[in-house]
């Protein structure tokens, strides 16, 4: 997996060189879909059935200590990504909840902080910090395994690397052991919006999705405060106005429910 | 007589911050306590018809339908006849009021947090932020996007954690409008809530 990731990292790279410059954000299209069903697949097959085994089997209170435990791990890394930004406030809260839950929080396993209204959990990474300064999100990918990013959005895993357990430990088998209860932990956590999207899907899956990630992905590197809303689907055209709410005409569908909400006479 | 004028002028002064929270929060503020309450007290899952009941009676006066549906159809919404408006926003209502409902169940509501709006008297425009704390996992934000129209301030958007109904819809509702028409977007919003009964209850 580890030795994956480099060769998976640099490919996209080649591939930005030679596709064909566009105003489009998703120039890589027909690769992305393929690798997208590559991954539907294996959710389907494996990683799913896995997750749901998982959260089956587990008693909710050790689900919960798992996933305090990687999340104590994320916050060092968003504190480490709040001082790369320097949001120095933020950053130290987070130093704070590591602080707190690695000690009193018996290493992590509990989430101790998080009960203090003045320590709430954040949700910081390198690729926000590559946006706070500027970068813009690059090309729309789909990794093999490891879902949805955009090019900046991959430097990401570099610090995931970091504060991943397993590497940080000798023993080869309870290393992979660790990566595998990350991914695993990650997953039955997507669960229940793995529910909720499926209520929502229409159309096309791919694009759905997608365009759900860039817009998540650009709420947070503003913060949740944008300047201005992102723009997705086709660019516009020459003689196209953006649609202002206000000047939408309403009256023709609103004679109609009028008409539809009166008796039949 | 002093103390009372003092006492006169606090009240006054209490009654023009209470008539200080703009409309579109006080709005906000309404209907998410009024469906915490009912959801929390009466335990109600959202396959319940009460539920659907609910929501049809607090949660969607509040929306301007047609003007959601209008924006996430995009352009072509003037080439739509009236009929195919009409057509359209009932599809759309449909499955954004079954989304929520799995949302709502699929996530253990436990508080909403209303934050406090700053805007102008003249503003027709603003945007309502919220924070959803569930029973597991982090809180999340879901902001609303209102307008002030003829009939008071109607919601026109949500973001979930950021992301626009409106937008996120926009590209497969265009895709579809390309390749079968207006017709073909209402055909398939239609087929789409007819199907959608039969893989919940399979689940």
């Amino acid at each position: 997996m580890r030795s994956l990731l480099a060769p998976l990292l640099l490919s996209p790279l080649l591939l930005v060189a030679c596709a064909t410059p566009a105003n489009h954000y998703d120039p890589l299209e027909p690769m992305n879909r393929k690798v997208y069903a590559f991954n539907s697949t294996l959710d389907k097959a494996v990683l799913k059935p896995v997750a749901e085994g998982y959260a089956a089997v587990t008693p909710r209170p050790v689900r919960t200590a798992v996933g305090n435990f990687f999340g104590n791990l994320s916050d060092a890394y968003s504190g480490a990504s709040n001082f790369l930004q320097g949001k120095w406030r933020q950053g130290t809260t987070d130093v704070g909840r590591v602080l707190i839950n690695t000690t009193l929080g018996l290493g992590g396993l509990i989430d101790i902080a998080s009960m203090a209204p003045s320590l709430p959990k954040r949700n910081e990474d390198f690729g926000q910090v590559l946006g706070h300064w500027g970068v813009g999100s690059g090309p729309y990918l789909v990794l093999p395994v490891l879902g949805p990013k955009t090019l900046r959005d991959s430097v990401d895993y570099v610090g995931v690397y970091y504060t991943d357990p397993g590497i940080h430990i000798n023993d080869t088998l309870l290393g992979y052991g660790l990566t595998g209860l990350r991914l695993i932990d990650t997953r039955a956590n997507l669960l229940s919006v793995e529910e909720t999207m499926q209520a929502a899907a229409f159309g096309d899956e791919y694009t759905f999705v997608r365009d759900g990630y860039l817009q998540r992905r650009y709420s947070l590197v503003w913060d949740g405060r944008p300047p201005e809303p992102l723009q997705l689907g086709e660019p516009l055209e020459m003689d196209e106005e953006e649609i202002d709410v206000k000047d939408l005409d309403m009256s023709g569908v609103e004679k109609i429910e009028a008409q539809e909400a009166k008796p039949a006479p | 007589m002093r103390k009372f004028l003092g006492f006169i002028l606090l009240l006054a002064g209490l009654n023009v911050a209470a008539a200080d929270v703009p409309a579109p929060e006080q709005l906000v503020r309404n209907t998410s306590k009024e469906v915490l309450e009912v959801i929390k007290t009466e335990k109600l899952s959202p396959s319940d018809k009460r539920f659907r009941d609910l929501v049809e009676a607090k949660v969607l006066p509040i929306f301007d339908f047609n003007r959601l549906t209008a924006l996430a159809v995009g352009k072509y919404w003037r080439q739509a006849s009236p009929e195919q408006q009409a057509a359209l926003a009932r599809e759309f209502r449909t499955l954004l009021v079954r989304t929520y409902s799995t949302a709502v169940g699929a996530n253990k509501v436990q508080e909403i947090n209303v934050k406090a709006v700053k805007m102008a008297d003249a503003d027709t425009d603003t945007t309502v932020r919220t924070e959803v704390i569930t029973a597991s996992g982090q809180p999340f934000p879901i902001d609303y996007r209102l307008l002030k129209t003829g009939n008071g301030w109607k919601v026109y958007d949500v973001a979930v954690e950021g992301v626009s109904l409106v937008t996120n819809y926009r590209t497969s509702f265009n895709q579809t409008i390309q390749k079968d028409g207006i017709d073909g977007l209402i055909k398939a919003l239609a087929d789409r809530n007819a199907a959608q009964p039969a893989k919940t209850s399979a689940n």
